[in-house]
C-alpha cells in the first residue's frame, strides 16, 4: 500500500509540474516546474528502488537519483543565470512567443 | 481569443491527466509483480561490492560500476559554473567596495553552525564508505556553510576569484580524469584501477569531488549575489 502511495504521490508531481511548464509563461514558473518534475521522477525511482528488496533496496536508482539532484541543482542555477541575462538586456521575463499569445487574450 | 486558450488549457489538464492515469495503471501492476527487473541489477551490485573495497553499495554504483557517470556529473557541475561565469558578463573580481554590511544574528549563527558544518562534512564523506552519506552529500553541507559565512559578511568567496577558485571547482573533475588516466597508462582500462587500491582511491576521488562540489555551489551563489548587488562594479 506505501508503495502505491508513493507511486501516485510521485505521478501527481509529474504532471502538475508538465502542466505547470506548459501553461505557466514566466521563467521563474517554468523553472520551478520542471523542478517539481524533477522530484517526482527522483520519488518514483526511489519508490522503484525499495521494490527490489525490502531489506537492500536496489543502489543503482539511489545513485542515479544522488546524480540527478546534484545536476537538477547545478542546471537551476544556469537557468537563473539565464533568466537573470535576459532580463538585464531585454527587460523580457517571458518569450515572445508567449506574449503574443497574452496581447490576444485581451 | 480568450475561450481558445482555455479550451488548449483544458485540453492539455486532460491528456495529462489520461498520461498520469496510464502510467499509475502500468507501476501498479510493475510493483505488483514478484520479479521486478531492476531486483537482478541488486544482485550484480551484492555480487560484486566486495571487489570495490568500500561496502556503502550506493558509493560502489557510484565510484567504481559507474564511475563514468560520476566523472560527467562533475563536468556539469564544472560547465554550470564556466556558464555562470560567462552569462555574469565579466566584473567579477574581488573589490574592497563590494564589501557587504555584516549582520550581528547571522555572523553569531554561522560562527555556531560553520564548525560543526566542517565537522558533519568530513564524517558524512568518511561515513560514505560503509554506510549512508558521501562526497555530494558532504559538499552540499560544506557549501551551505560558506553560503553561510559570506551571507553574514565575514567573507566573500569572489576573494578567491579568478586563481584559487577555478583550481577547486575543477579539482573534481581534473582528479577523477588524472587518476582514470594514470592508471589507464599502465595497462589498465580506462577508469579502472587495481582492487588493493580501489578503497585509498575510492576515498582520495569522493574527497575531490566533495571539495569540487562544495565550491561550485558557493561560487554560483556568490557570482549571483555578485550581480545582484548594487554596490558591485557593474550596475
Amino acid at each position: 500500500m506505501t508503495f502505491i502511495s508513493y507511486t501516485v504521490a510521485a505521478i501527481t508531481l509529474i504532471s502538475l509540474g508538465l502542466y505547470a511548464i506548459f501553461t505557466q509563461v514566466h521563467f521563474l514558473k517554468k523553472i520551478i516546474a520542471i523542478n517539481i518534475v524533477g522530484h517526482g521522477i527522483f520519488l518514483l525511482l526511489v519508490t522503484l528502488s525499495k521494490k527490489a528488496g525490502p531489506q537492500n533496496p536496489d543502489p543503482v536508482p539511489h545513485a542515479m537519483v544522488l546524480t540527478g539532484i546534484v545536476v537538477a541543482v547545478s542546471a537551476t542555477a544556469f537557468a537563473l543565470y539565464l533568466c537573470r541575462r535576459i532580463y538585464d538586456s531585454s527587460g523580457r521575463t517571458s518569450l515572445p512567443e508567449d506574449d503574443t499569445e497574452e496581447v490576444k487574450i485581451r | 481569443m480568450k475561450n481558445i486558450v482555455h479550451k488548449k488549457k483544458v485540453i492539455l489538464a486532460l491528456m495529462l491527466s489520461l498520461l498520469a492515469f496510464f502510467m499509475l495503471i502500468e507501476l501498479i501492476q510493475i510493483l505488483q509483480k514478484e520479479s521486478f527487473p531492476p531486483a537482478q541489477l541488486a544482485l550484480l551490485v551484492e555480487e560484486n561490492i566486495h571487489k570495490t573495497g568500500v561496502t556503502n553499495p550506493v558509493t560502489a554504483v557510484l565510484l567504481s560500476f559507474r564511475a563514468y557517470d560520476t566523472l560527467l556529473e562533475m563536468g556539469v557541475l564544472v560547465l554550470a559554473f564556466f556558464g555562470a561565469i560567462g552569462l555574469s558578463g565579466g566584473g567579477l573580481e574581488y573589490n574592497q567596495l563590494t564589501k557587504t554590511s555584516q549582520h550581528p544574528i547571522l555572523i553569531k549563527l554561522a560562527s555556531t553552525l560553520v564548525p560543526v558544518m566542517i565537522l558533519t562534512g568530513g564524517y558524512l564523506l568518511w561515513a560514505g564508505t560503509h554506510q549512508p552519506g558521501g562526497a555530494f552529500q558532504a559538499g552540499a553541507v560544506l557549501a551551505v556553510g560558506g553560503v553561510l559565512l559570506s551571507k553574514a559578511g565575514l567573507t566573500d568567496p569572489l576573494k578567491w576569484y579568478p586563481k584559487l577558485t577555478l583550481l577547486f571547482c575543477t579539482l573534481g573533475l581534473t582528479g577523477f580524469l588524472l587518476v582514470g588516466i594514470s592508471f589507464h597508462l599502465i595497462g589498465f582500462h580506462f577508469l579502472h584501477h587495481p582492487q588493493a587500491l580501489s578503497y585509498v582511491l575510492i576515498f582520495f576521488i569522493e574527497t575531490l569531488i566533495a571539495l569540487s562540489t562544495a565550491s561550485v555551489l558557493i561560487m554560483l551563489y556568490a557570482i549571483g549575489r555578485a550581480l545582484l548587488s548594487p554596490l558591485g562594479t557593474r550596475q
